[in-house]
């Protein structure tokens, strides 16, 4: 068979399996595999596999990954989350809808050292949603806005996702997280004026409450200086160049832990725990990494990514209209996978494809413009029926709303971010221009 | 990501399934311990170096070699626990028994996948200690990071057999105590 052809067979046949229920992991290695024996030999696999996984994860690079899962986990298990809320209300809690707009701001904080969007939503959503309730806010808005909130998780530096697609495109990941850091801002800005457009239409779903006066927002502050500590000293660390990405997560891990325990958060009994949810958490990615990486192989020794590549290259179709396509690829996908596969499943596909054009761009701000607008367009798929995995989890925490108010309660945070995505792809400058101040 | 449970805690244990438990729990923790072993050795390694008398020597290869490690032993907790992400929307109307049935199938392929994986990997250490390759500065043999993955594996591939037998030959489960 000709090796396109079959690399298009062996897509075809991957996501019917993955839509069969088999885990993403397995169903990437079963692609690979056959993939590989059929383009190369059984003889190489076997001797491929005799040293894949070892050579892949006895990596500084992909260490970075437990070491932020773990800071992550122990920022989640040391309860700060309330005083980042409560810090986050006394400054914008008066206004209208404040209470949502401090969830949101308070998810953006805690993204800031938490890698995650899952922890994000979970933990934000456990002290937000009872205080939210409380105050007369709706099911739908509280739901919406932590859901919404959640997803800076994945967006804001340090990003697992945003780690992944550095690895495999190659790029430097301080440039990936700094050139994250405009459109997160963004984000934030958008999901506060979706919230302010939101309770002007519909004021008795989030009223406003009472205001702090100087004196206690910065005693709330005072309350959070150990995140704000954290935060700095590791992401400054990186991005002024005192420290490896592995060497700031490792600085860190080791913050967390003082300051959680100094601040009375962590227990040798959370941090045990902390070390067990670090395992499950960086397990399924190293099985999805490794099976993603057989694959890959096989798709590469098939030559198909390039051969697309230089297909669009070649052809006279805009390339706008190609990353349209591309993004609109994404919006679908995402509702049914979640960010992390989608990225491993289509990077080494869509990037070549997307470097091959001619955006007027530098490489290296086009490469980062890609990765930041992919990231943006899966991580949506967190909110959006029927697989958003933050509308999940807030719902088996809130069990009293029903998921479909927490359906409608996403709604305006949808449209803000679809105006997020159309803002970043018409002016790509907002993904790079930080990065170029700061580093260049 | 869906399908992350951390606990699959129903019922009672059969002696099988709670020595499992407590195998791959520990290994994880195990993990979780290098990691963070190498989160403070780093850590130290900066301070001491900010402070002028130079970093720790072989900083670099202890994190790799720690990121080897921790990935293979963390691989058997996330077997036990069904820590691996599927996709679900499109069987989600299929009847319970169906869905587990599938699932033990692809369970089962996964512990001839992992059992292959910990095969090879066990030849790669014989071909790697042979070599006798030890790490630059640390001076540390490489075969050493491969006995973690050939146990991640091998435990990987044992807990995928025991459940998914146990929904497909569940009077012969029962019988090993699973």
């Amino acid at each position: 068979m000709d090796p396109f052809v079959f690399s298009i067979v062996l897509i075809v046949g991957l996501f019917a399996l993955i839509f069969m229920r088999m885990p993403i992991a397995l169903a990437m290695a079963l692609a690979g595999v056959v993939g590989y024996i059929q383009l190369s030999s059984f003889a190489s696999l076997k001797f491929y596999l005799s040293t894949a996984w070892v050579d892949k994860f006895m990596s500084y690079d992909f260490a970075v990954i437990p070491l932020f899962i773990l800071m992550g986990h122990l920022a989640t298990r040391s309860g700060i989350s309330a005083s980042i809320f409560n810090a986050a209300r006394a400054w914008i809690g008066h206004m209208r809808g404040g209470l949502a707009m401090a969830a949101v701001a308070g998810c953006a904080l805690f993204g800031s050292i938490s890698g995650s969007s899952l922890a994000t939503a979970s933990t934000m959503t456990r002290v937000a949603m009872p205080e939210m309730r409380k105050h007369g806010f709706s099911g739908a808005l509280s739901a919406g806005s932590l859901a919404a909130g959640g997803t800076l998780g994945i967006l804001i530096p340090p990003s697992i996702v945003l780690i992944i697609f550095a690895l495999l495109t190659e790029q430097n990941i301080v440039k990936l997280f700094l050139a994250a850091t405009v459109p997160g801002i963004l984000a934030v800005v958008g999901f506060m004026i979706a919230i302010s457009i939101y309770v002007r239409l519909f004021p008795e779903e989030g009223p406003t409450s009472e205001r702090s006066n100087f004196a206690e927002r910065i005693r709330a502050i005072g309350e959070i200086w150990h995140v704000l500590v954290i935060f700095s000293v590791v992401l400054g660390g990186i991005y002024g160049g005192l420290f490896t990405p592995a060497q700031g997560a490792s600085v860190g891990v080791v913050l967390t832990l003082v300051l959680g325990t100094l601040k009375g958060g962590l227990t040798l009994r959370s941090v045990l725990d902390s070390l067990i949810d670090t395992a499950g958490t960086s397990a399924m990615i190293f099985a999805i990494v490794f099976g993603a990486d057989l694959f890959n192989v096989a798709l590469a020794l098939s030559r198909m990514p390039l051969d697309v590549a230089q297909y669009f290259a070649a052809s006279d179709i805009a390339p706008m209209l190609i990353l349209l396509a591309i993004v609109v690829f994404y919006l679908v996908m995402g509702c049914l996978m979640d960010s992390l596969s989608m990225i491993l499943l289509t990077v080494p596909v869509f990037f070549p494809t997307v470097m091959a054009l001619d955006f007027g761009l530098l490489p290296e701000q086009q490469a980062m413009w890609f990765g930041i607008i992919a990231l943006v367009v899966v991580e949506m798929g967190l909110i959006t029926p029927p697989v958003g995995m933050n509308l999940f989890v807030i719902s088996a925490m809130a069990k009293d709303i029903p998921m479909k108010q927490i359906f409608r309660g996403t709604v305006p945070f949808i449209l803000a971010e679809f105006c997020r995505i159309a803002i970043l792809i018409s002016f790509p400058a907002l993904s790079y221009w930080l990065v170029d101040l700061v580093m260049n | 990501m869906s399908e992350i449970l951390t606990d699959s805690t129903e019922g009672p244990r059969a002696p099988l399934n709670t020595l499992l438990h407590r195998i791959c729990v520990s290994s994880a923790a195990v993990g979780g311990l290098v990691i963070f072993g190498a989160a403070f050795f780093v850590t130290f390694s900066i301070i001491k170096s900010l402070l002028g008398f130079g970093a720790m020597r072989g900083e670099f290869e202890l994190v790799e070699l720690a990121c080897a490690t921790s990935a293979s032993l963390f691989l058997p907790l996330c077997q036990l626990t069904k820590g691996h992400v599927l996709v679900d929307v499109f069987t989600g109307w299929l009847p319970v028994r169906v869905n587990q049935t599938v699932d033990a199938v692809w369970t089962l392929l996964f512990a001839i996948g992992w059992a292959f994986v910990c095969w090879r990997l066990f030849h790669g250490l014989w071909e790697v200690h042979g070599y006798g390759d030890r790490t630059m500065l640390l001076r540390v043999p490489v075969w050493w990071a491969y006995v973690p993955a050939v146990f991640g594996a091998g435990l990987s591939a044992f807990v995928a057999v025991v459940q998914s037998l146990s929904v497909l030959m569940p009077r012969l489960a029962r019988k090993v105590g699973a």
